[in-house]
Order: C-alpha cells, then structure tokens, then sequence
C-alpha cells in the first residue's frame, strides 16, 4: 500500500521548515557563546538584501525584465529567500519587544512556509494523486470508490493549492512591515 | 475584493505605527534608572542622528560620573571606581551602554576596550580592578600586567616567580598542591629537587642516571628510599638483597665498600658492573672492583661460548 501524501511530501516539507528554523536557533546560540551578538544585526542587512535580490524572480516572472532564466531564476530565488531568512531569524532573535519587527517575522516565516509549498509539495502531491486515481480505476474501482479512498489525499491538495493565495499578498505585507522597521531604525539609531 | 483586503492591511500596519509608535518599535524596557524616560524617545536619540553623547553627558556629566547620583544617593550609589570615565580617549558613551535591555540588564564588559583608556590608567589595573583575595595574589605585586594583559584576565596569562615578594620560594606547597599520584605522595623533600620554577613538565629528573628501574627492580619508592632524603637510597629493603649475603658476596672479591651499591651496579645488573666510584674508593680498592670487573666479563665470554 502506497504511503498517503501527508507523510511522502508534507513531512519531508516540515524538515525543511524545521532545518531553517534549527539553523537559525544555532547560529543564535553560537553567537551568544562566543559573545558576537553584534553581528545579528548585521546579519539583518545582509538577509534583507537577499530577500531582496530573490525577487529578480518575480520581476522576471511579471516580464518587468526581460533577460535570464526564469527557471534559474526561480531557483536562485528559492535559495536565496531561505537563506536570507535563515539571516533574518537570526536577526530577529527571541527578543519580545516591539510588534512591528516580529510582526514582520511572523509574515517572514508564513511566506517562507507557502513558498516551500509550491517548491515541495504541489506539483508532486497533485501528479501523485492523479496517478492514484488512474490506478484505482483501472483496478476496475468506480469513480465513486475511487474518489472515497483518495479523500484526504485530495483535500491534502486542496488546501496545498491555496499557497500562492497565501505567498503573494503576506510577502507584500511582510515588505510593508520589513520597510517600516528599516525606517524606524534609520530614524532612531545611527 | 483580495486587493481590497491586503490594502487594508498594510493601512492598518501604517496606522499601527503612527498611533501606537512606542509599542511597534520600542525594542526593550529602559532601565529602572531610566524608566522616567519611557516614551520619550527624544531624549536620547535625535532623529537620523541616533543617540549623541551630548545628550547623554547633558544628564550624566563625565567629572561627576561615580561622585553622586543623579537622582539621589541611594540608588546609584557614589563608587570611585566609575571615576575611570574621565580618563576615556573616546568619550562615546555608546561603545559601552546600552539600553532597552530591560530593568536591570546585566551590563556587557565585552563591548569595553582598555584601549579606549589613557596608558596611565591602564597601567593602574587595581585603580578599578579589585585585587583577587586569592593566597597567590596576595602574596605578588599590583603589576598585574606582568602576568595578564586587557584582553582577558585568563587568555594569556603568564606567571614569574620572581613577582613573588617576601615568600620563602622553595616552600612551593604554599601556592601548589602536591600532584595526587602514587608517586608524588611518597615524596615529602621539596619539588626543586626535579622540578624548576620555568615549567613543572618535563622533570629535571631522570632515575636512569642514577639507577635503572629494569623489570626486576619495580618497587615502589621506599623500598629504596626508606628516608625523606632521595639521595639516601639502600638495597636492603628487598629479600634479593639481604646484607649479610651481599657482605659475604663482596668480601670474596675484596670489596668492603657496599653501601653505595648503584655507585658499580647502576644498571640494575648485577654482573653489569663500572666502577664510577672512584671517587668514593680508595685506590686499592677500585683496582679490586676493576679486576672484578674483568674477571666478571670474562666469565660472561665463556657462559657466550
């Protein structure tokens, strides 16, 4: 019996999820120890200017430029985005102060999650599910008792399918925020 | 309608900002000396500027700094120690104090840099270090930089005996502790007899030059050494070497010298025999010990052949 969606592409999603997180509470911890705590606020302008640099992407995805490999460029995108919020992470510490900085970490990691939907899970969880069905019904199954096995694999891709309604616009907010705290900073320290 | 709503959001986020400013970017609580502060930013920090030490010195005037307190006595206590800011090359107050870091934080020493001190100063540790209560440090002088250095109290420190003052320097038990091995326990003479003050390690001692520990001879120390003195050995303290049979043994060859037995067997073999005793022989006798000697190898070329 075929394994279920849940466990052959949403847990090895959640590893993902959990090693930027790991990495992030590490290299926290490694700076503590070592009493190098200044360089997490240099970490926050170097991962903001990753983040940044992965939207080459979506300029080239929305042909606001023209040269390069979109699919390079997706890529490059998805690296650079996770490596920068690994930075950011790290940035941000575990320091509960003020809202609009973790205001802004909560949209990083809501952003950073939907966009390991779409790289992990969709495309594969929706071939695989197709490929199910086939198989059911060429089992001589009707597509009835066909639909009814393959239940919570479909609303497992149902719900993967709203990632992109997710990742746009909480990317827009997390900018919004990203931008206030960079204004606030510039106004208030040197 | 999605537009819609993502707009409001980032309205909303704006809005937040501008009405509740102080809790969407105050990074931390002030401290408690400081908490009369809350809210107004400006006090510290100019806008695009950051934080000057004008306004910090406009509050806390760097003459006064550890004379008084600023709002009274008893909760910043008056301490001569902190005086040391008046010495600062760079007076930016920034390099060591921050805040938002709570009500009482605890003060990071790291961010302070001696090189921001005058050399007269730095020199005077004991003008704001207090001297460690420790029996090793009250027995060396205030130049503390003869064994540390201001970057860090333990990296690189190095110790000279010589700093010692008014201590009996061969009573090393008064700073170190006797090493608790077997061996070290045994011996009750003072450690300069193998160990020098440049390096406990390696030893000045080498028992191979006074007597070979061969596999017949692994006893422990006072089998030979029955006194405190190591200089004073015997043979005796086994059942191989009962004197009687060690007389008899000797007289044969006319030897009546036996007490300094290493003084001819120092490799622990007993038909292994130099004779480096001649000091302590009279000549006679060393003759006896050399014939000895050769009647000894002779015997060993036949037992070869």
């Amino acid at each position: 019996m075929e394994k279920p969606l849940l466990i052959k592409y949403v847990l090895p999603f959640i590893q993902w999820y959990a090693l930027m997180i790991g990495l992030a509470i590490g290299i926290d911890f490694l700076l503590h120890f070592f009493h190098l705590v200044f360089i997490g606020r240099y970490l926050g302008i170097i991962g903001t200017f990753f983040v940044v640099g992965s939207f080459v992407y979506s300029l080239r995805k929305r042909k606001i430029i023209q040269s390069g490999s979109p699919k390079k460029l997706l890529q490059l995108h998805e690296y650079l985005a996770w490596i920068g919020s690994i930075m950011l992470l790290v940035h941000a510490g575990i320091h509960f102060n003020a809202w609009l900085p973790w205001m802004a970490i909560l949209m990083l990691l809501i952003t950073v999650g939907s966009g390991l939907v779409g790289k992990f899970l969709l495309k594969k969880a929706n071939e695989s599910l197709k490929e199910r069905r086939l198989a059911l019904l060429n089992a001589g199954e009707t597509k009835e008792l066909a639909d009814k096995q393959l239940f919570f694999d479909s609303i497992t891709v149902d719900m993967m399918k709203k990632w992109r309604v997710v990742h746009l616009p909480i990317t827009l907010l997390l900018s919004v925020l990203a931008l206030l705290h960079i204004i606030s900073i510039i106004l208030f320290s040197k | 309608m999605r537009k819609t709503i993502v707009i409001l959001i980032i309205i909303a986020c704006i809005a937040l900002s501008y009405f509740f400013p102080h809790a969407m970017i105050n990074p931390g609580e002030l401290t408690a000396e400081h908490q009369m502060l809350n809210n107004k930013c400006q006090s510290c920090h100019t806008l695009l500027k950051g934080i000057s030490n004008e306004k910090c010195i406009s509050c806390h005037a760097i003459e006064k700094i550890g004379m008084d307190s600023l709002i009274n006595s008893d909760t910043i206590p008056s301490n001569q120690k902190t005086r040391f800011h008046m010495h600062l090359l760079q007076q930016t107050c920034t390099s060591c104090h921050t805040d938002h870091q709570g009500k009482h934080p605890v003060i990071d020493k790291n961010r302070f840099n001696h090189e921001m001190l005058e050399q007269t100063v730095i020199s005077n540790c004991v003008s704001c270090h207090n001297k460690p209560v420790d029996n090793l440090h009250q027995l060396v002088t205030n130049k503390c930089n003869s064994c540390h250095n201001t970057n860090g109290w333990k990296s690189g420190a190095t110790f000279n005996h010589d700093l010692l003052v008014e201590v009996n320097k061969n009573d090393c038990n008064n700073c170190h502790l006797k090493p608790a091995d077997s061996y070290h326990q045994l011996i009750t003479s003072n450690c300069n007899q193998c160990h020098s003050t440049k390096q406990w390690v390696p030893s000045t001692f080498d028992h191979s030059s006074y007597f070979v520990l061969d596999r017949n001879h692994q006893a422990t120390c006072n089998t030979c050494h029955t006194g405190k003195d190591f200089k004073v050995v015997t043979c005796y303290g086994c059942h191989e070497h009962s004197e009687s049979k060690i007389i008899a043994e000797h007289n044969e060859e006319g030897i009546y010298q036996i007490s300094r037995c290493a003084s001819c067997h120092k490799s622990g073999n007993e038909h292994d025999i130099i004779s480096n005793g001649k000091q302590s022989m009279d000549a006679e006798e060393s003759k006896r010990v050399k014939n000895f000697q050769k009647a000894n190898d002779r015997r060993k070329e036949d037992g070869d052949d």
